[in-house]
């Protein structure tokens, strides 16, 4: 921006960038830099175009993408887009009501959410003023994408799909999420093989009594409730609006990635909403693991032979809670793999024709360290599918997958990894000469992993079992009860019925029209294009290191003002 | 609101608008141009609640009478047929020309502390700094537009209270 002479408008930028993060020492450093009239240090630039902006927008970063669009002319709708945020930010009437003002303060500071609760809840006492009811609007527009006006999926409504949506829908509908509990444990109990059953229990006791902490204060000597946050979004729990604690907890997550709680309760909304629509929480899509891989403790492995035919998993410990929709990326990519061979006839979400009981997946990052020591590789050999899950990739698991090119080979397994890179890179040649012959056997003459396993074993009895646990995604998997899985017939190309799944379109950032604002749910669940907000991407900021008293223009390194 | 003082109406001084009760933020727009006027009107219309000043002694009356309700400013630079420009308006509402030399119709007005952004067709002949010497916030081209008016609004008030 200060190349095309908005220096301007990207002080604003800063400025409201700042006002989310007032303790960002490189914005403050940045800001003080333009405010000198000096020069911007290089750095990475990225394109600034309207997806950047629409991305803002949904983040509610309101303040910087007025300024980039009034910064820059970006054609197409950024002028109507410019007058409607233009709209929206605008400061409110001298004397307006503390709810207004406090509106007003928190779209300038990037809790649009926050904003929008308070409105919401003003609109609630009494009839908003002819300008508030249209900020209101905007804002719903903007930050929910016309959820309210959406006709379907917005709320399930028509016959219910599953059994467990069918019981659940009556009380939902009554806007009575305890009973909705009841009725769900009442279901589980009748159904003890259905573990959407089992996690609709624990989602909605996670959200009953998320709406009983949060609402638990007496309120009503108060005549306007300063509302804000997880309370906002208990609010609308207890009002059974899912989008509207969903958009909150989103924004929460965003401004907080590392508050695990707001993250399970995100997770706990979008679960709740599948479960209403009839969609599993519960991944059952995914085949069984390849025959003869050898799953087993540490203490049983180091200097033993353990049996081809069967996997051995440890017991869950107790007191750790089975976690739903945990995507391990390998793991996602063998399902896709397997998915192309497995038999057209048999639907995604119902269970594998295999004598083990269906499983339920367990976050590695739940069991105590006892419990991994089978799976805890050596660092030299840890690669990135065998770290704890993010909790940040926990909500792409809502998003349908999208057909790929082509059936993905078995060395994608292993496209995640960080480290050792070049002793993996004969693993990954050998497991593509493995998917191609069919032949999944460690013991077979063809794999040579097993004769590179031997050989570090000798040197370190850890490595080889570090090598041996990363051989097998299905490590991380355990179910409560079932502590040993038959696993099916290895799947092959030759498979009938096995074809190359269409290719998926890869767009550039910037090189297609951006998307027509606001999309619906629906648009963007057809076009597997999660709402970024979803995510809340992890900030890192990098602090620049500066000798104490070298450079530093004000001798204070705190990131204060300059 | 806020207690407004009765004041007798200098001479050509025109009634003020009626107030309207809709709520949206009070700006003052200060310029001779009917063309610009009618513009600006129609796109802050949303947000805003524009009263129109045609000259310098309008401006000062309505900045008596509606001063503590305003949020903005908008000045004419050149304000022609006025015997105060934009910026000499601008230091007497910032309080920075002594009242003994002001004319009576410009004296004792009240301290604005909203935003002033002058606007002006020829941007290139003024610049930007000395508008900011002068107590100015930002200057703006005509015809102004929502976008532009609520951005500098918004830096104002991200630099007071952040």
């Amino acid at each position: 921006m200060v190349a095309r002479g908005a220096t301007r408008d990207a002080m604003v930028l800063l400025r409201g960038a700042l006002a989310r993060n007032p303790k960002d020492g490189d914005l403050r450093f940045a800001l003080a830099t333009l405010e000198r009239g000096e020069a911007m240090p290089p750095g990475p630039s990225a394109p600034l175009d309207l997806a950047l902006v629409d991305g803002w927008i949904r983040e509610g970063h309101l303040v910087e993408a007025l300024a980039l669009l009034g910064g820059l002319d970006l054609g197409g709708p950024s002028e109507e887009w410019a007058n409607l945020l233009g709209e929206l930010l605008a400061p409110v009437p001298a004397h307006a009501e503390e709810a207004f003002v406090a509106m007003h303060r928190e779209l300038l500071s990037g809790g649009a959410c926050v904003a929008l609760s308070h409105l919401e809840d003003r609109q609630r006492e009494s009839a908003l003023p002819g300008w508030a009811e249209r900020r209101l609007s905007l804002l719903r527009w903007m930050l929910l994408d016309n959820a309210q006006d959406a006709p379907d999926d917005a709320q399930p409504t028509g016959d219910a799909p599953t059994a467990l949506a069918g019981v659940l829908r009556p009380p939902f509908a009554e806007r009575n999420l305890e009973a909705v509990l009841e009725a769900a444990a009442r279901f589980a109990d009748e159904h003890p093989d259905d573990p959407d059953a089992r996690a609709a229990v624990r989602l909605l006791g996670v959200l009953v009594d998320e709406m009983a902490s949060q609402l638990s204060h007496d309120l009503s000597g108060y005549q306007t409730v300063p509302i804000a946050g997880r309370p906002a979004a208990a609010m609308q729990l207890r009002m059974a609006n899912l989008d509207g604690a969903a958009s909150i907890y989103r924004g929460l997550v965003a401004r907080q990635p590392g508050d695990e709680t707001v993250r399970a309760l995100a997770d706990a909304v979008v679960g709740l909403h599948r479960l209403l629509e009839g969609r599993p929480v519960v991944d059952r899509s995914f085949p069984p693991p390849p025959r003869d891989v050898v799953i087993v403790g540490r203490a049983a492995t180091v200097g033993a032979s353990p049996s081809p035919s069967r996997v051995v998993l440890e017991p869950l410990p107790r007191g750790a809670s089975p976690t739903i929709l945990e995507p391990v990326p390998t793991w996602e990519r063998a399902a896709e793999m397997f998915a192309s061979t497995a038999p057209a006839s048999r639907p995604p979400s119902t269970p594998p024709a295999s004598s083990a009981p269906p499983r339920v997946r367990h976050s590695a990052s739940e069991l105590p360290a006892g419990a991994l020591s089978w799976q805890t590789p050596s660092p030299s050999a840890t690669r990135r599918s065998d770290l704890p899950v993010r909790s940040t990739e926990k909500m792409s698991a809502f998003v349908e997958p999208a057909p790929t090119a082509s059936a993905p080979k078995a060395t994608s397994l292993f496209d995640d990894r960080t480290e050792n890179e070049d002793s993996d890179d004969a693993v990954e040649t050998d497991l593509a000469d493995l998917a191609e012959t069919g032949d999944w056997s460690l013991d077979s003459a063809t794999f040579d992993l097993t004769t590179k396993k031997t050989a570090l074993e000798e040197l370190d009895p850890l490595e080889g079992e570090a090598t041996r646990a990363v051989a097998n995604p299905l490590a991380v998997f355990e179910d409560e009860t079932a502590t040993r899985l038959e696993p099916d017939a290895p799947p092959t190309r030759d498979a009938p019925g096995w074809a190359p799944r269409p290719s998926r379109p890869t767009v550039p950032l910037g090189s297609s029209p951006p998307p027509a604002m606001p999309r619906s749910e629906v648009e963007m669940k057809r076009a597997d294009d999660p709402d970024p907000t979803l995510y809340g991407p992890t900030t890192v900021v990098v602090h620049p290191i500066r000798p104490i008293g070298v450079g530093d223009r004000d001798g204070d390194d705190d990131g204060g003002d300059r | 609101m806020s207690e407004t003082v009765a004041r007798s109406p200098a001479p050509g001084w025109t009634a003020p608008p009626a107030r309207e009760g809709d709520g949206r933020a009070l700006v003052l727009y200060v310029d001779v141009d009917d063309q610009s006027w009618r513009t600006a009107s129609e796109r802050l219309r949303r947000a805003y609640r524009l009263l129109r000043a045609e000259n310098d002694r309008e401006a000062c009356e309505l900045i008596r009478t509606y001063g503590a309700d305003l949020v903005a400013v908008l000045l004419d630079i050149d304000l022609p047929g006025s015997v105060l420009d934009g910026i000499l308006l601008t230091r007497i509402l910032r309080q920075r020309v002594p009242s003994q030399a002001l004319p009576p119709f410009a004296r004792n007005l009240p301290r604005i502390d909203v935003p002033i952004l002058l606007v002006t067709a020829r941007k290139g002949a003024y610049p930007e700094e000395e508008v900011r010497r002068y107590g100015g916030d930002r200057l703006l081209d005509k015809p102004v537009d929502i976008a532009r008016v609520t951005l500098a609004l918004t830096e104002h008030h991200l630099q007071r209270h952040h």
